[in-house]
């Protein structure tokens, strides 16, 4: 299966793509040469084309949804976790709690650090006199029996090695490993194929797990579809009970899915995941739920499927919490092929999709439900920012966790002369008919800047090495009509009324600001006009872009 | 050439060293930009705009750094698609993936089973990228996950899933005629 795949994969491409045309790469470098030989900053006639080039993305801002925006106060930053993906979450239900364990940081270091979260104080470290080996990956449950989280997987630093091994307990205050590792656990080369939930009906944390070949991806022989179910007694494992997928022809049938979660629904705990159909040529996204029993190998009726009336999308990513106060279970989906999540609530027997006036962006890194403030509470992408669900809406409960690196970068003008000729000179030296003419203070760590400059306008572009993080302030000569896509509000801005616009709802989407600073440009007869400025960026977080919108100032 | 010491010689803004590490990159880099934007036209432009850009970074590559295969390739992805994103700031116009079929004459060449070429076209962009990279450009894992913003972990997660929702097509040509 192996080699077939990879036979099929490669005539795929080839017959999809090929080679480029005869002469594309003299043509690149051709054309590099050409403009690699062009001065970094320019004067007119380049102007014009700034100008132009504001313009159409001025064209692209469009109407308005959100409604949560306004200009970020300046407040102290809290303490707040470093960014990070694949953090193990929990609710501490006996301590009120939030518990966030590792993760794998943004210079992919594997983290083994134990943060807790509450409302009233926020984020705070905490520093167990034992603790976990760093891990990525691993999952929580908290088991309302004994009182305790329950952490297990994950991938450590090592890449040699799979999987970590162990039980961990956090009681509040230390973790502590106890009982073995899941039986058979270190058999998936994959780190998150599976999920873990109480089951306050059994009393028991229920471990959903997908079984792969130790070899992983590339195993010659096809591994058959298989999964396997466990349960933790608050010492130990129980036997796995092994299920087979649908089109296996077992008859132990099971679920197979990916991105799954798990989660109870006040009756039962469900899985929520993505598989195939019965003919196996499908994706379907699909609700299992658990029917408990001690089990034995390859037993049957463990799991059950539900034929809800309402699928779920097909989605590569899920995380669900149940709202013990409103009887349903909240889940927000990550649609294949949609940038924007979608919450959806299952009612114990169907599904209803959602509409909140706002939908917070990106995968989330968890849902959990918070009985201290007795509501559904999202963890963000990155573990940055949380909101909270009120049964319509979200809303967020404080700014997002502020990134160090935009910290480390500092405020100051150090950023615009970082490369080539310094474009706030230039702009100083050249632009003779705009006042004020606005440079930011603050600019997100590694990023450049290079200025297009005129007498009566410029504009000032920032990247960063691998252009995937853009910034554009400028003046715009005359401020067209707005089309109508990505969304847009209206909020006061440096004391004056200004057009907000988020192409989409990716943290770090597409966003900009037109407004009229209170000054003149040449040719204007008084001051009411004022000067037409436009700030945009792309691949910038909202606190990233607020920050620099609010460090403006004028040479 | 030693590329460790060309790319100390980039790192100084030497030109030559630098084209002569970018030239065979080009070729990857414009199926890569390929893959995301259906036209060879729009791919060299946007390979084009990442040599440019690539060049005016090299002040900041790390020190030690050996191979800028996977650092180029990124700028190309990240070029690549915001040409795709369409009207934003530039005057680009927008790839639509199901409309710009492949312009190739699939009669020309061994034809695909409509199964696998079914289950091709239910991945996301995204998996169909990462599958390209990893069975047509032979990159490793951990490079394709820098090249496209993932961690190693996610990136195995979502060539598992692509490679295992491709399976079931796999399987039904492995044993049909």
């Amino acid at each position: 299966m192996n080699e077939l795949m990879d036979r099929q994969m490669r005539t795929y491409f080839e017959q999809r793509i090929g080679d480029p045309p005869a002469g594309a790469s003299r043509r690149v470098l051709d054309g590099f040469r050409t403009r690699a030989a062009e001065p970094r900053v320019h004067t007119l006639p380049r102007w014009a084309a700034a100008v132009a080039v504001l313009l159409l993305a001025a064209a692209a801002v469009g109407a308005l949804t959100w409604t949560r925006l306004a200009t970020h106060p300046a407040q102290p930053t809290p303490a707040s976790p470093p960014p990070r993906s694949g953090a193990a979450f929990g609710y501490d239900e006996a301590n009120g709690r939030l518990v966030m364990f590792g993760g794998r940081s943004d210079n992919n270091t594997v983290l083994g650090d134990t943060w807790t979260w509450t409302a009233a104080r926020g984020w705070r470290e905490e520093h167990p006199a034992t603790a976990p080996p760093p891990r990525a990956g691993a999952a929580m449950a908290y088991d309302q029996e004994r009182h305790e989280l329950v952490m297990v997987g994950g991938v450590p630093q090592d890449s040699r090695i799979s999987w970590t091994t162990g039980t961990w307990i956090w009681n509040g205050t230390v973790w502590t490993e106890r009982g073995a590792a899941p039986p058979e656990w270190g058999f998936s080369a994959l780190s998150d194929e599976f999920a873990l939930a109480y089951d306050p009906v059994r009393h028991s944390v229920v471990l959903y797990h997908r079984l792969f070949t130790p070899s992983g991806l590339h195993s010659s022989s096809a591994p058959p579809e298989l999964s396997e179910t466990l349960s933790w007694n608050g010492s130990s494992w129980s036997s796995p009970i092994v299920n087979c997928g649908l089109s296996s022809g077992c008859a132990a049938i099971g679920p197979i899915s990916g991105g799954e979660t798990m989660a109870f629904d006040g009756r039962r705990v469900l899985l929520i995941g993505k598989g195939v159909n019965q003919g196996g040529v499908r994706s379907v996204s699909e609700t299992w739920q658990w029917n408990g029993g001690p089990g034995s190998r390859l037993q049957t009726a463990n799991w059950s499927q539900l034929r809800p009336a309402t699928q779920l999308p097909l989605f590569t990513e899920a995380r669900a919490a149940y709202d013990p106060a409103r009887r349903v279970l909240v889940v927000v989906v990550s649609p294949e092929g949609a940038y924007q999540p979608e919450t959806w609530i299952w009612n114990g027997a169907d599904w209803s999709r959602q509409d909140p006036a706002f939908q917070p962006p990106g995968e989330p890194a968890a849902l959990l439900y918070d009985s201290a403030g007795k509501r559904v509470v999202m963890v963000g992408p990155n573990a940055a920012g949380l909101w909270a669900w009120d049964g319509a809406d979200w809303a967020s409960l404080g700014r997002p966790a502020s990134r160090p690196t935009a910290t480390a970068s500092g405020s100051g003008p150090a950023p615009v002369a970082a490369q080539g000729p310094e474009p706030e000179k230039l702009i100083a030296t050249q632009v003779s008919g705009v006042s004020p003419r606005l440079v930011p203070t603050y600019v997100p760590a590694g990023m450049s800047a290079w200025a297009v400059a005129a007498p009566d306008g410029y504009t000032l572009t920032y990247t960063d090495d691998t252009n995937s993080r853009t910034v554009t302030l400028g003046v715009i000569a005359n401020p067209s009509e707005l089309s109508r896509s990505g969304k847009r509000s209206t909020i006061i801005y440096r004391g004056v009324s200004t057009s907000y616009s988020v192409l989409d709802s990716t943290a770090t989407s597409q966003r900009s600001l037109m407004w009229n600073e209170p000054g003149r440009t040449a040719g204007q007869a008084s001051e009411q006009a004022g000067v037409p400025y436009f700030l945009s960026a792309s691949g910038l977080t909202e606190e990233e872009f607020f920050r620099m919108a609010e460090s403006l100032k004028a040479v | 050439m030693e590329e460790g010491g060309a790319v100390e010689r980039v790192r100084k803004g030497d030109s030559a060293s630098f084209e002569a590490l970018i030239e065979p990159l080009i070729k990857p880099g414009c199926q890569l930009a390929y893959s995301f934007l259906h036209d060879w036209a729009e791919a060299e432009d946007a390979v084009q705009d990442a040599c440019v850009n690539a060049w005016r970074a090299t002040g900041r590559l790390r020190p030690g750094t050996t191979s800028l295969r996977a650092w180029f390739l990124t700028i190309v992805a990240n070029q690549a698609r915001s040409r795709r994103r369409g009207p934003w700031w530039s005057l680009i116009r927008q790839a639509d993936p199901a409309a710009a079929s492949p312009e190739r004459d699939i009669q020309e060449t061994v034809p695909l089973r409509a199964d696998l070429e079914a289950a091709m076209n239910q991945l996301s962009q995204q998996q169909r990228t990462i599958l390209m990279l990893h069975f047509y450009l032979d990159l490793p894992l951990d490079e394709i996950g820098r090249i496209l913003g993932l961690s190693t972990d996610a990136t195995k997660s979502r060539m598992y899933r692509a490679t295992r929702s491709l399976r079931p097509a796999m399987a039904l040509q492995e044993v049909g005629p």
